[in-house]
């Protein structure tokens, strides 16, 4: 099952602290186990781009579109055997102490069908 | 530069949705075309979503978003543009660019291999910014 991981800021986190983030690791071990389909950190929010169509004409503002306090700040995409696999992974992240992950599960479009 | 173009569907504030599935696949062959679109795919509605957290050692799993929101991630694409004029002109074209909006994510390398693969200071500082 693929899953899309969101890895988001949080304000209940405990204090990122830099000599305990080990993000190498992490990479390492999911791709070793061949779960790690991709992955990447974000720029922060304010560099995001928000881009809306209304009544035929372009919208496209800086930054994401509503305030939030929480801001994806990175994102792995897995292909594992069950939802406990990912969340077992997903729990191993670095994030998870110093943030949170949200795992979303695939939900393929049949593009040939329509 | 790459982007997670990330798909938002909203509750209200787009313009009314016209079930036109057609444009789904219009958009992936263009957008594939282009050889902007690396990859993408829908994610199930935002009510199956699980999140996971670390606090204390202890591992906490929560079934749902903590959130009430009127807007939820319906799907996302990644994109290889030239520049992000390129990249608003393939988001544009979208069919929820008109019944939601499309966010577009620069993404920022992390340098694996390096010794240096954090740029702590500016790390710890959006970290705190976002606490």
């Amino acid at each position: 099952m693929k899953y899309m991981m969101f890895v988001s800021t949080d304000a209940t986190a405990e204090p990122y602290d830099a000599a305990e983030d080990n993000i190498v690791e992490w990479v390492q071990d999911v791709d070793a186990r061949g779960v790690h389909l991709m992955g990447e950190r974000l720029r922060p929010a304010e560099d995001a781009t928000t881009v809306r169509m209304r009544k035929g004409e372009l919208v496209v503002t800086d930054g994401p579109f509503t305030e939030s306090k929480e801001w994806i700040a990175g994102f792995d995409i897995i292909d594992c055997r069950d939802l406990d696999e990912a969340i077992e992974i997903a729990s191993k992240h670095p994030m998870a102490r110093f943030g949170q992950i949200e795992l979303r599960p695939f939900w393929p479009l049949e593009l040939d069908g329509v | 530069m790459e982007y997670l173009m990330l798909i938002t569907d909203e509750d209200d504030g787009g313009d009314a949705w016209v079930p036109q599935g057609a444009d789904f696949g219009a958009w992936v062959a263009d957008a594939d075309a282009s050889g902007v679109r690396i990859r993408g795919d829908r994610l199930r509605p935002h009510g199956e979503a699980t999140i996971v957290r670390r606090r204390g050692g202890e591992v906490l799993v929560t079934d749902a978003p903590l959130s009430e929101s009127k807007e939820w991630i319906a799907g996302y694409d990644i994109l290889e543009a030239d520049s992000l004029e390129a990249a608003i002109a393939v988001a544009s074209r979208h069919p929820r660019a008109r019944t939601g909006h499309i966010t577009l994510h620069p993404v920022w390398p992390l340098d694996l291999d390096g010794d240096d693969h954090g740029d702590h200071d500016e790390l710890n500082h959006e970290m705190e910014q976002g606490r």
